[in-house]
């Protein structure tokens, strides 16, 4: 038998959480859908796909991912290349897409740099880089050769930089693509899971 | 396991103490959580029990007998003051079943997200006043991480592992007392902005000049943003 104040408190939570759990159910459709990756076998790799891994010369073997965005699926290798961290995506028939390698800024030519630095000075004046990747594309057999060199040094890419930015006091993180040339051709907002689980 | 994991792992394991010649209860810590954001401001309401179910003194026997220990009813309002960190004031009140008491929390919270796995570090100061007792003044230092169990993010419908690891100094008078929480937790994330996860919360004080106590709740939360 409970006290009083507990009986009538436990009956309130019940009641409460009877009513949220009905209200999640029903406001997660209404709620927009993210890009979910999850870790996958090698086994379910597409076989064009591993082929390709096979060839790229690395001293650890690569982690694959499966990342659905809507209908859409593709699969990512990602390991370390030449101390880098690297990540190449293929499409759900395993062709492969891109190559994307971690980088510091500096290593952008300064030309280049300035011109990016300028764009996101526009956007705001508060903002933080948290990563920048190079991003190739092309075709397979070039994109192996590119992985068969030591460095990258003389080679055309676009860059990828995920940056926080705080615009009329709120803070966002944006994916940007600028062109090797730096100009900019792509910018998206990334929706990040909350941390409240681990704030409050 | 990254050489971060092992030294966080390592860290929080190495300050356990000991079960011998010391008193230990425990039982069960549901709580919920509803987090509101607006312009800025995250408002955070949370309402959390505490209930006993066992009780183990050292010169008697175990008892397994359910006591009622309290209620916590608190709201918390937090801000962005930069990328990764944040502040915030909040209220609570408790009802232990014998007397009403309140507390004022200020806290200081910073929060990074590496590549696989988050990391908060929390440092809060509170006072709690009531009728029958001296006022309780506390600094708090807390470390909180979160590791996905499946891929580098934790998704929708996805497990993930949260361990909390807390120090909390208390003062009442001219008493002082350290207690320290390890709390590892499972969650899972129902829906984007919905998460339950369920755990041992594992408290150890009194230790410096007392008996040592040690508390083992069955840790319940449930995270939900409107």
């Amino acid at each position: 038998m409970l006290p009083p104040f507990l009986s009538s408190l436990s009956k309130t939570l019940l009641g409460t959480l009877a009513v949220l759990l009905y209200l999640n159910s029903s406001l997660s459709y209404a709620q927009e859908k993210q890009e979910q990756e999850f870790r996958i076998d090698d086994s379910e790799v597409p076989q064009a796909a591993s082929s390709f891994i096979a060839q790229v010369p690395v001293k650890k073997s690569f982690r694959w991912y499966k990342e659905k965005n809507g209908a859409l699926v593709t699969f990512e290798a990602k390991g370390r290349w030449n101390r880098h961290e690297i990540s190449i995506e293929f499409d759900d028939a395993g062709v492969i897409e891109d190559i994307e390698i971690t980088q510091k800024m500096r290593s952008i030519p300064q030309a280049v740099r300035e011109r990016i630095t300028a764009v996101l000075k526009e956007e705001s004046s508060r903002y933080r880089i948290k990563k920048m990747r190079y991003q190739f594309v092309g075709k397979p057999e070039v994109l192996l050769a590119l992985l068969m060199r030591d460095s990258l040094e003389q080679l055309s890419s676009n860059y990828e930089l995920v940056v926080q930015v705080k615009v009329d006091n709120a803070y966002h993180i944006y994916e940007y693509l600028f062109d090797n040339s730096g100009k900019l051709t792509q910018r998206l907002e990334v929706m990040e899971r909350n941390s409240f689980n681990i704030q409050f | 396991m990254t050489k971060e994991r092992l030294c966080l792992t390592l860290f929080i394991v190495s300050t356990a103490v000991g079960l011998s010649q010391s008193r230990s209860d425990g039982g069960l810590l549901p709580s919920v959580n509803l987090i509101h954001k607006s312009k800025g401001y995250a408002y955070n309401f949370r309402i959390e029990s505490r209930q006993f179910v066992f009780n183990d003194p050292p010169s008697e026997r175990s008892t397994f007998t359910y006591d009622y220990g309290l209620t916590d009813i608190s709201g918390l309002v937090s801000k962005k003051v930069d990328f990764d960190k944040a502040v915030a004031l909040g209220y609570l009140f408790r009802w232990n079943g014998n007397a009403i008491e309140h507390r004022f929390i200020q806290q200081f919270i910073v929060t990074r997200k590496y590549t696989d796995f988050k990391l908060a570090h929390r440092i809060t100061t509170d006072q709690t006043f009531s009728q029958i007792e001296a006022p309780i003044y506390r600094l708090r230092y807390r470390v909180a991480t979160e590791f996905p169990l499946s891929g580098d993010n934790v998704d929708v419908n996805e497990f993930y592992f949260k361990l909390n690891h807390e120090y909390l100094n208390a003062v009442q008078g001219s008493q002082y007392d350290l207690e320290i929480r390890i709390l590892p937790f499972i969650g899972y994330e129902i829906a984007a902005g919905s998460n339950i996860e369920i755990g041992i919360d594992y408290r150890v004080n009194s230790f410096l000049a007392k008996e040592t106590e040690h508390r083992f709740f069955l840790g319940i939360n449930w995270f939900k943003v409107l």
